[in-house]
């Protein structure tokens, strides 16, 4: 096969267009013990395995990942004990759905020895196989052109503050703000809401800031600079309880 | 309605900088970049100090996702009186 062939070949093979993969069901979060995790969801077509975590919505710096396929399991490792994860699975370029869970010693001896303590009797990994999945939100985030409100501002809003989030584009930076105004609805972030309806939300973990309309579209999304800056803003303050 | 960047006095805002409670429109301003709600509350710069640096930088457009206009003037537009 002369080179130019191959060349041709190998041209053809990466312009092949990506088929569009999507969820099939629920995504299930198994605790193996205190510091580990499986996830698995299913898709329609054969795609890659990725799942993002971290301990903050806004940064899931760690990866893990798996092969080509329809079945997709991956285990997560290193996991702190009792600490809440956030996490997205998909492939490398898309985010199929995205959750939460807690890596806890306690839910996972839940189901298997419920009488032991998980302080003085840790997990055994082979017979703590419950299937924990405290809080799992899959999100199937609306186009940008709806959660946007003013469309003509997004690429100025995410030049000015998608670096405080490590959002690799506009798009991005959009879904992570309509994803903390979502969250916002579950409890556990603070919340304003202003005589107009512009609703003012402050995650104070990550120190994220988002305001949104009165129509749930976002005005903007941020990390302010200065502490007090949530306390500044005007508005009424919300209580949203856990559910 | 349009409204007016107390900054520039660009005159095509789509929100009034402020709301009747004192909060921001958080809308960033194309011509000149001011945000009111973060440039001031959060950066401390008010619309006259936010101005006079963008005077100094040449009063360049600052939007990378909308043009300025055709004809965009923006040493006339700053003439112009913030109504």
């Amino acid at each position: 096969m002369s080179h130019r062939l191959l060349i041709l070949l190998a041209s053809f093979i990466l312009t092949i267009p990506a088929f569009a993969a999507e969820l099939v069901g629920v995504p299930k979060i198994t605790v193996v013990s205190e510091k580990s995790a499986v996830v698995s969801w299913k898709t329609d077509v054969e795609t890659g395995t990725r799942v993002s975590y971290g301990l903050a919505p806004d940064q899931l710096t760690e990866r893990a990942e798996g092969g080509v396929t329809a079945a997709h399991e991956v285990t997560l490792t290193g996991l702190k004990p009792g600490a809440r994860y956030f996490f997205a699975v998909g492939t490398a370029r898309k985010k199929l759905a995205t959750g939460e869970f807690v890596a806890s010693a306690s839910a996972a001896t839940a189901a298997s020895a419920p009488s032991s303590s998980p302080a003085t009797s840790p997990p055994v990994a082979p017979r703590s196989k419950s299937v924990l999945a405290k809080i799992f939100a899959p999100q199937a985030t609306p186009p940008t052109r709806e959660t946007w409100g003013n469309m003509a501002s997004l690429a100025d809003h995410f030049a000015r503050h998608g670096a405080d989030f490590r959002a690799k584009d506009a798009d991005e930076y959009a879904r992570m703000a309509w994803q903390l105004g979502e969250r916002s609805k579950q409890g556990g972030l603070l919340v304003k809401v202003d005589d107009d309806g512009t609703r003012r939300v402050f995650d104070p973990k990550s120190g994220a800031f988002a305001a949104y309309n009165s129509d749930g579209t976002t005005k903007t999304y941020f990390k302010p600079n200065s502490r007090d800056y949530f306390s500044r803003q005007p508005g009424r303050a919300i209580a949203v309880p856990k559910p | 309605m349009k409204h007016v960047c107390p900054a520039c006095h660009w005159p095509h805002l789509k929100e009034a900088p402020r709301t009747k409670s004192g909060g921001g429109s958080y809308e960033i301003c194309p011509s000149c970049g001011f945000q009111p709600g973060v440039t001031e509350d959060d950066d401390g710069r008010s619309p006259a100090a936010w101005r006079k640096d963008w005077v100094k930088r040449g009063m360049a457009w600052a939007s990378v996702g909308q043009p300025a206009p055709a004809g965009w003037d923006p040493a006339k537009q700053l003439k112009q009186r913030a109504r």
